[in-house]
């Protein structure tokens, strides 16, 4: 369709006009999208919301998010008796942190967590770490596992049954026990190591999807028609398969974005997320100690995560009913 | 049929050599110095340097990555999963111990899973785009997007506050030794970790049962005059139950990653905490022979799950 | 402060026998004592002698710890405690000679015996516990007497013979030594306190000690944490496997024995019918459940349903609030904690230029940590922590060397000088470990580290990643590979820092780690253990830990001591130092000094509203 479009040799004015026509049918569209699946409207709101946040975080945080907040402290006596300290703790500090304040201050606009610290502060600058983390890892499982898809597919054969044993292998793990065996054997957990692990769990989901549509494409007409012209496989890969099954590669991409986020929770309850990073989970974690006491931390950045999950999953299936209706529910 | 299952057997003993290979490449490949520094640690006198070369002849890792690998698949294949460095048991004889209590929780969750879901995704599913079925689901989306531990940090958090009964966390109840103790004790960790599984099973039984109800023998049974409750037990339900058991494995196998969390945080001593204390502890010989035991259990219950599916619905075993 | 310092008193009201005198120095810092005096001024002042004739059972005899949360409860036999009484359940040795973490400490100090042992251990009064009597004319011989009777734990190993003479020439010389049966050197913890000391055993029940110097603090040593007496047989055979948990390898002659390691559940002690003390311990039994600091939900499960006796948050606030909730059956109780908290810098590798050492002591906020972690229940500590009250630097001075100002703009301003001066952004990445046992409890401490060094001076190279002490600290310490890392360390272990302070900066010491070799420190510290004369012991620390200060500790560097705040049920009564009255919490005695007081006097009552029939029905099994 495109080419068609290009070629029309249409006045400036009229490309113009064109370009109107078109967006005014897009937005039509999109309402008409919106309409149909309410709840996918709904998601991907939130997501444009989400990502909103992550791309302004630096700008809407108001304060680091590591910035421990405190009241100087008048009865500071330097030399107090640890005895004195034990019945009133506050005499030993030139200084008392603001612990646990309660949301809805002017100062703390969600109240602060157990060290001072920005609550509001920690769950935006959170929101960056989680759409980094969905994202990424989606990027990186979408990336290998359209390659290896697209191969395994396209050949067929015993690379492709082998393949497909591989990526057996993979799902035969349980997620969380999969991704504590990649964090365990390097050395420290880290940003990089929580989006690789939780990618490659992606990774045999991509392969799965995209090969599978790989396989109906490669039976198509313009496929045979492109190799009796005598197309190099990796020429009949790329301009003609790959195309086609891009809409198997956005749903692979935009499904799983909420699971990755849930899994960094699981993640970070165990240890084993990123240590020198604030990210959503690591806050639940640590507001759980004293739950019932200051449920804000808890509740606030587990709300984030639901939200988060919530918005992506939601977009993530109007994005795969719209595109293949066959795959809904699976 | 034969043929099916034949093919099918042999395709999982595949599986299951590249799930050790994997594990295999995780432990020894990759540049973790972990099982090295615990060796080395016992040894005295020795610099570091020196004590982790030491460690590193006893474990073999001295050669060839090639002979690794053989003499790893030598000991697998005989059955032998190591031993653990702290208990110096057997890792078959600490899983042993511990199957049990993972089963126990682990079935408590799956029936309270099927509990919660087959209902809702039924009601959600007839009442399809009315406020119910929007609220179900929505109800159902929240599920699998809130953490399994807050919902059972507040779950645990209400039992004590109203003293409702005792979660026995010390203790290790079974059900074949004190049954109403180790109901008080699963309980919460079961319903945690059902909502979580209930909610991804509902969800697919939802859209089966609406698939079916739009196919032509619920129609004709309409026709005929059957009432509605009956064509939706009878009828659609028999036939989205099908696909829903295939993704049992699936639930199965999201349940263990739950198991891990609820098991550390009620004291549990099932496997899923046993997996995790080893990691801490860096215990790795019984953490890897864990994992290589869930795997094998998982694609086995894979295996029988599709057996059992092609039994029902010939249709499969073509393709 | 002085005035209320248990020993100075003594010393001056002239009430000290030369034998006391020895004894008594030996324990002269009054420590955590300091918690309990205020409102409870004579508690100090009773007789110190606390023995218990045998055959008594009952209350304990005057002046030792009251084990009694309501003033003159009567004390009951039996029952099963269950608490988490040994930190953690992690080992890195069962060879108490050997061992390094915590925990082998606190077990042994159930199950073995000392020499001697505390019967007051803030005010460091000191009472026989294998030995019956002791002399000492020149605190250079030691003659002990052994107690008769004293029998092994009856197991295949020791057929439960009795102990004698030859245990504690083993125990010593097997330390003096640092060698294993097979020859192979070792780490051994008192090493060089038993250095060059001639043994003697005229008969089965007499020891006799001599000393290659005069060493006043000779005997509160082996009152100490760690101190127990092992077995030889069991130790022997279980060398080779140390690390490896076994209830053979630790008979013992002590209230309880070992049980059980049930690894993954709990550890089990059993009361001993053979002990000598007969009448206590006052429990059947007591149980540590199996790592509930895994979990902090499941430890506070167990507590608010009384399936453990005590509880302790990491957050002290919340425990306070539990507290509160439930006045009626709980009781809180504020603890000194022993274990230091040590901020360990390599100055084998990345900090071999003390200027940096220096740089670093003055850019940890110590106030900050207190704060942060322990929500302000806490003082700094020099290199002798406030718990050693008698020998520690006054707070008045210590609050005007680096590192302790309150002036945190001159700290920072003179950190990033001397951190410049010294090359330390040259260094690149420096990694200040945190040690995981104590980011479990506080898993916010790796950022919050970070944070503190890259802010304080004004650099972006500092981080804080993971590391055990089994794997990446113990095992490196004697060869001087251990990373930075910043988390408890056990160097408080009894209230005469003397020996401590040798062990760890002294050219022969064996706990040396950053091997110090300082002549000048050498000197005042061999001078301070030969001193009789208490005042002047504690003016040779004082310039001992002036050249300590001055070379901000040789890179282990002391940050603060803090105060545990506990919860306990009203029915688990343990010894503590001052009862919880009108609205003030109870005060224990400093946990690791007063260890095996609590494994020997604590009782559950089970007349009390608290009390259950759960808590009856406990077993060993």
């Amino acid at each position: 369709m495109s080419q068609i479009e290009a070629a029309n040799p249409l006045a400036a004015g009229g490309l113009q006009f064109e370009r109107r026509r078109k967006f005014r049918r897009a937005m039509r569209q999109t309402l008409l999208m919106a309409n149909r699946n309410k709840l996918g409207a709904f998601g991907v709101i939130l997501v444009i919301f989400i990502l909103g946040i992550a791309l302004f975080a630096p700008w809407i945080q108001r304060y680091d998010d590591l910035e421990q907040f405190q009241t100087a402290n008048p009865r500071f006596n330097p030399t107090a008796n640890p005895l004195d300290i034990a019945q009133d703790p506050d005499i030993g500090a030139p200084f008392t942190l603001d612990r646990w304040e309660n949301p809805l201050s002017s100062k703390h606009w969600l109240g602060t967590d157990s060290y001072g610290r920005d609550i509001y502060a920690r769950v935006i600058s959170g929101a960056r770490l989680a759409v980094i983390i969905g994202v990424g890892a989606s990027i990186f499982a979408v990336i290998t596992g359209t390659l290896v898809g697209l191969i395994s597919g396209y050949f067929a054969g015993k690379l492709d049954l082998f393949t497909q044993r591989v990526v057996d292998a993979i799902q035969a793990f349980p997620g969380l026990v999969l991704l504590m065996l990649i964090v365990s054997v390097m050395d420290q957990p880290s940003l990089f190591l929580t989006v690789l692990a939780l990618g490659f769990l992606g990774f045999a989901v991509s392969v799965r999807i995209v090969r599978s549509s790989v396989l109906t494409v490669s039976q198509s007409a313009f496929v045979e028609a492109a190799r009796s012209y005598g197309a190099g496989d990796w020429r009949i890969m790329m301009r003609h398969v790959l195309p086609n099954v891009l809409a198997s590669v956005l749903i692979v991409f935009s499904i799983s974005i909420g699971a990755y986020i849930l899994a960094e929770a699981s993640l970070s309850f165990l240890g084993l997320g990123p240590a020198d990073k604030t990210t959503w989970g690591k806050m639940v974690n640590s507001g759980r100690v004293a739950l019932d006491l200051h449920p804000w931390e808890s509740v606030i950045s587990g709300s984030a995560i639901t939200l988060a999950v919530l918005g992506f999953n939601l977009a993530g299936d109007a994005i795969r009913d719209e595109l293949d209706p066959r795959l809904r529910g699976r | 049929m034969t043929n099916y299952i034949i093919r099918r057997l042999l395709l999982n003993v595949l599986v299951l050599w590249l799930v050790a290979t994997m594990v295999f490449l995780g432990t020894h490949a990759l540049p973790s110095d972990f099982a090295q520094k615990r060796i080395a640690s016992t040894m005295t006198g020795a610099s570091q340097t020196e004590a982790i070369e030491l460690a590193r002849k006893e474990l073999g890792l001295d050669k060839p990555l090639w002979r690794q690998y053989l003499s790893f698949m030598g000991e697998l294949s005989r059955g032998d999963l190591g031993h653990s460095y702290e208990s110096k048991l057997s890792t078959w004889t600490e899983v042993g111990r511990r199957v049990t209590t993972t089963l126990e929780l682990g079935i408590m969750t799956l029936l309270i899973s099927f509990a919660i879901s087959i209902p809702i995704g039924i009601i959600s599913a007839v009442k399809q785009n009315t406020w119910i079925d929007y609220l179900l689901r929505g109800v159902a989306i929240l599920g699998v997007a809130m953490p399994v531990f807050v919902v059972a940090i507040f779950l645990s958090l209400a039992v004590v506050k109203f003293d409702l009964f005792q979660i026995d966390v010390l203790g290790r109840p079974h059900f074949w030794t004190d049954p109403v103790k180790a109901f008080q004790l699963y309980i919460v960790p079961a319903i945690a970790g059902g909502i979580a599984g209930g909610a991804g099973i509902m969800r697919i039984l939802r859209s089966q049962m609406l698939e079916v109800m739009r196919q032509d023998y619920i129609r004709t049974a309409r026709s005929k005059g059957l009432r509605d409750d009956s064509v939706w037990i009878r009828h659609a339900l028999k036939n989205a139950m099908l696909p829903v058991i295939t993704v049992m494995g699936l639930t199965i196998s999201g349940l263990v990653g739950g198991q891990i969390i609820l098991e550390t945080m009620f004291n549990i001593d099932g496997m899923g905490r046993f997996l995790f204390a080893r990691l801490n502890l860096r215990d790795f010989p019984p953490f890897q022979g864990t994992v290589i035991i869930i795997c094998f259990v998982l694609v086995t219950v894979n295996l029988i799950v599709d057996i059992i599916y092609a039994w029902l619905d010939p249709r499969i075993r073509l393709t | 402060m002085d005035q209320r310092n248990y020993w100075l008193r003594k010393a001056q009201t002239g009430r000290v026998t030369r034998r006391r005198f020895v004894g008594g120095a030996a324990a002269a810092g009054v420590g955590a004592a300091s918690l309990g005096i205020v409102g409870c001024g004579d508690d100090d002042d009773s007789p110190a002698q606390a023995t218990t004739a045998p055959g008594q059972t009952g209350s304990p005899a005057a002046g030792s710890p009251t084990a009694a949360a309501s003033p003159g409860a009567a004390v009951v036999n039996g029952g099963v405690a269950r608490s988490v009484f040994l930190g953690g359940t992690q080992f890195d040795s069962v060879d108490v000679h050997r061992g390094q973490r915590d925990e082998i400490g606190w077990l042994t100090g159930s199950v073995l015996s000392k020499i001697v042992r505390f019967s007051n251990p803030d005010s460091g009064d000191l009472e026989g516990d294998l030995a019956e009597k002791w002399e000492t004319p020149d605190a250079t011989v030691y003659t002990f007497n052994l107690r008769k009777g004293v029998k092994w734990q009856n197991t295949p190993l020791t057929k439960g013979r009795e102990f004698t003479s030859a245990d504690i020439k083993w125990h010593i010389e097997r330390q003096a030594a640092g060698l294993l049966a097979d020859g192979t050197a070792a780490t051994f913890r008192f090493k060089s306190d038993f250095a060059g000391i001639k043994v003697e055993t005229p008969d089965d029940y007499t020891v006799k000690l001599t000393l290659p110097t005069p060493n006043g603090s000779f005997l509160g040593r082996q009152a100490a944490f760690f101190a127990g007496v092992p077995n030889r047989e069991a130790t022997e055979k279980y060398e080779g496997s140390h690390n490896t948990l076994t209830e053979e390898a630790i008979p013992g002659t002590s209230g309880y024995t070992l049980k059980q390691f049930r690894t993954g559940k709990d550890i089990i002690l059993q009361k001993n019918p053979d002990y000598w003390d007969k009448g206590y311990p006052n429990l059947d039994g007591a149980i540590n459940p199996w790592g509930l600091f895994e979990d902090p939900n499941a430890y506070r499960l167990a507590f608010e349903q009384k399936l453990v006796d005590a509880w302790s948050s990491p957050d002290a606030s919340l425990t306070k609030k539990v507290i509160e909730d439930n006045k009626t059956n709980m009781f809180e109780t504020l603890t000194g904690i022993s274990n230091t908290v040590l901020m360990h810098l390599n100055v084998h590798k990345q900090f071999k230029d003390p200027r940096l050492v220096k740089a670093m002591n003055m850019a940890v906020d110590r106030r900050a940590m207190i704060q942060a972690f322990h929500q302000g229940l806490g003082q700094v500590s020099g290199v002798v922590p406030w718990l050693q009250e008698g020998f520690a630097i006054k707070p008045d001075d210590l609050i005007k060397l680096p590192g302790y100002r309150t002036d945190r703009a001159q700290e920072i301003k003179e950190a990033r000088e001397l951190w410049a001066a010294g090359g330390g952004p040259a260094l690149g990445d420096v990694d200040i470990k945190g040690v995981e046992t104590w980011t479990s409890v506080w898993p916010d401490t790796y950022q919050l580290i970070g944070k503190m060094f890259n802010d304080a001076l004004g650099v972006n190279q500092f981080k804080s990643t993971k590391a055990t002490y089994n794997d990446d600290i113990i095992p490196n310490l004697a060869k001087g590979e251990y990373p930075n890392w910043i988390a408890w360390t056990n160097a408080v272990n009894s209230p005469d820092p003397r020996q401590a302070l040798y062990v760890t900066f002294h050219s022969k010491g064996s706990q040396n780690w950053s091997k110090v070799n300082n002549p000048e420190l050498d000197k005042l510290l061999d001078q301070s253990l030969v001193a009789a004369d208490l005042t002047k012991a504690r003016s040779l620390v004082l310039d001992a830990q002036k050249i300590l200060m001055d070379n901000a500790q040789y890179g282990a560097c002391v940050l603060y001591n803090y105060i545990s705040r506990s919860a306990r049920w009203n029915f688990a009564h343990s010894p503590l130092k001052t009862q919880p009255q009108a609205g003030k919490a109870a005060a224990g005695y400093w946990n690791t000094a007063g260890a095996h007081l609590a494994f020997r006097q604590s009782y559950l009552d089970p007349k009390d509203p608290s009390y259950t029939d759960a808590i009856k029905s406990r077993t060993l099994a």
